[in-house]
């Protein structure tokens, strides 16, 4: 009886031993599941931010009086950094927001008529590496690719509101909004338009991985079907799509991600100046103190502020 | 003498068995499920406030009772960071985020703050106290109890 007892105690202390681990490996894997839920939502406000960014930001042909708005990359990168900071409660100064930057392989902003995307470059030879917006390319479905001198290029738009259509041989250029001209399916433009997207980020995150002597293989793809289980669903209206890789934050894992945003504009907001007591302010049209005589209307806080307004806080 | 000691240490053993054991892990998956809720919480406000572009009292008395219905005390602080450009020399433009002076903890009821399209508004969750699992954690294992704190930020549409 006495060494059936032991035997039971035996068991019990072995049992215990192993509960010991298991109890503080429950408690550590929720504190990383609610780590991993915490900077999921993060870079899902910091997407929203950046792509509010590029459109309240100003720059060549903003337009704001014909209900047409043109996106524009400037601040997209600094706008998700600012955002991820204020997430996690550390300073927004510049140290920690190039940091940030410095995780962002490259940037994509797929708009109705044509896509951006951003490029690690060194702007001069002693120079440090930068994230450099390219120039915007247009959607271009060719025809004839390997021929040069014959053939139609076709210049789509996501919202099929107008299109471009260059006969290669005479280099006639045809404006119209007649899709019907154009002998391909809304489905093949589509795949034609996030093949060249997914080539292109593909072709910068290799270049990335060479620069920083990562073996890592690169599988970016934009899924054909709708609702893909894998990859990130194609782009079919104006998209932002923030790549993260080896973001490092609380100590945690390194985060490899990508922020997707659509972008879809409802409603715009004038930046209002005026002099109080000589000095000069500007704020929202919607936010603005009661009383305010002699205003003067900008398109952006940037115009203001180049125009001598300071920021009205109150 | 030595039954009564190892009788003493079963007794003992089968009480840490049956019934610490199962509460550590009970109250551990509780924790969890309050920072959870927490975190929801603050999201689905975050949602609300950036849709609606102003917060108003209602908005906050809402979040702490969604915060704190879990039974786990929790401290709530909401800031609001706006978005500025200023001129600097020759013409150079700077991008800041500024914390403004809006008081949200003496909001009343009924009143509202209006916020600009892209300010940022941040909410920092820190638990008050320690909960019953980190206690158990601690006076067993001694597992440190980590305060449980995090932030989170969403830019106004």
């Amino acid at each position: 009886m006495k060494n059936f007892f032991g035997i039971v105690l035996i068991f019990v202390v072995v049992f215990l031993m192993s509960l010991l681990p298991s109890i503080i490996n429950i408690k550590k894997n929720n504190e990383a599941a609610f780590r991993q839920t915490l900077v999921s939502k993060a870079i899902d406000n910091a997407g929203e931010a950046a792509a509010l960014a590029c459109v309240s930001s100003d720059g060549i042909g903003y337009e704001y009086s014909n209900d047409k708005i043109v996106f524009t990359p400037d601040r997209i990168a600094n706008a998700f950094a600012t955002s991820m900071c204020v997430s996690y409660g550390i300073p927004t100064v510049k140290s920690n927001i190039d940091d940030i930057i410095n995780c962002i392989p490259t940037i994509v902003l797929a708009t109705n008529d044509g896509y951006y995307i951003a490029e690690w470059e060194q702007l001069d030879e002693a120079g440090a590496f930068e994230l450099v917006w390219q120039p915007k390319k247009a959607y271009i479905i060719d025809s004839n690719p390997d021929n040069s001198a014959s053939g139609i290029m076709y210049a789509i738009t996501l919202d099929k509101a107008s299109a471009k259509i260059i006969n290669k041989s005479n280099l006639a250029l045809t404006v119209t909004d007649n899709y019907a001209l154009i002998p391909y399916s809304s489905e093949q433009m589509l795949q034609w338009v996030n093949k060249a997207i997914s080539r292109d980020v593909n072709a910068i995150l290799t270049r990335y991985s060479e620069k920083y002597n990562r073996a890592e293989t690169q599988n970016f793809y934009l899924s054909m079907s709708d609702n893909s289980k894998s990859g990130i669903n194609r782009i079919e209206q104006p998209t932002l799509i923030v790549m993260i890789r080896g973001l490092n934050i609380d100590n945690g894992t390194p985060i490899n991600a990508a922020a997707v945003n659509g972008i879809e504009i409802t409603d715009k907001d004038f930046i209002v100046g005026w002099t109080s007591n000589g000095t000069k302010y500007y704020s929202p049209a919607s936010n603005l103190p009661a009383g305010v005589l002699g205003a003067k209307m900008f398109k952006s806080k940037s115009e203001a502020a180049r125009a001598g307004y300071s920021p009205y806080i109150k | 003498m030595m039954d009564i000691i190892s009788k003493v240490i079963g007794i003992l053993l089968a009480f840490a068995l049956l019934v610490i054991a199962p509460l550590t892990i009970n109250t551990i998956a509780e924790d969890a499920v309050a920072q959870r809720i927490a975190l929801n919480e603050v999201e689905r406000f975050l949602d609300r406030v950036s849709d609606k572009a102003s917060i108003s009292g209602n908005d906050i008395s809402d979040l702490m009772l969604g915060i704190n219905t879990y039974g786990s005390p929790y401290d709530v602080h909401i800031y609001r960071y706006i978005t500025v450009v200023s001129r600097e020399a020759n013409y150079i433009l700077s991008y800041d985020c500024l914390l403004s002076d809006d008081n949200f903890d003496t909001l009343a009821e009924n009143s509202e703050i209006v916020l600009n399209s892209s300010d940022i508004i941040q909410v920092r969750v820190k638990s008050v106290g320690t909960t019953k699992g980190a206690k158990l954690l601690g006076s067993f294992i001694g597992f440190p109890s980590n305060c449980q704190e995090f932030s989170l930020s969403v830019s106004v549409k």
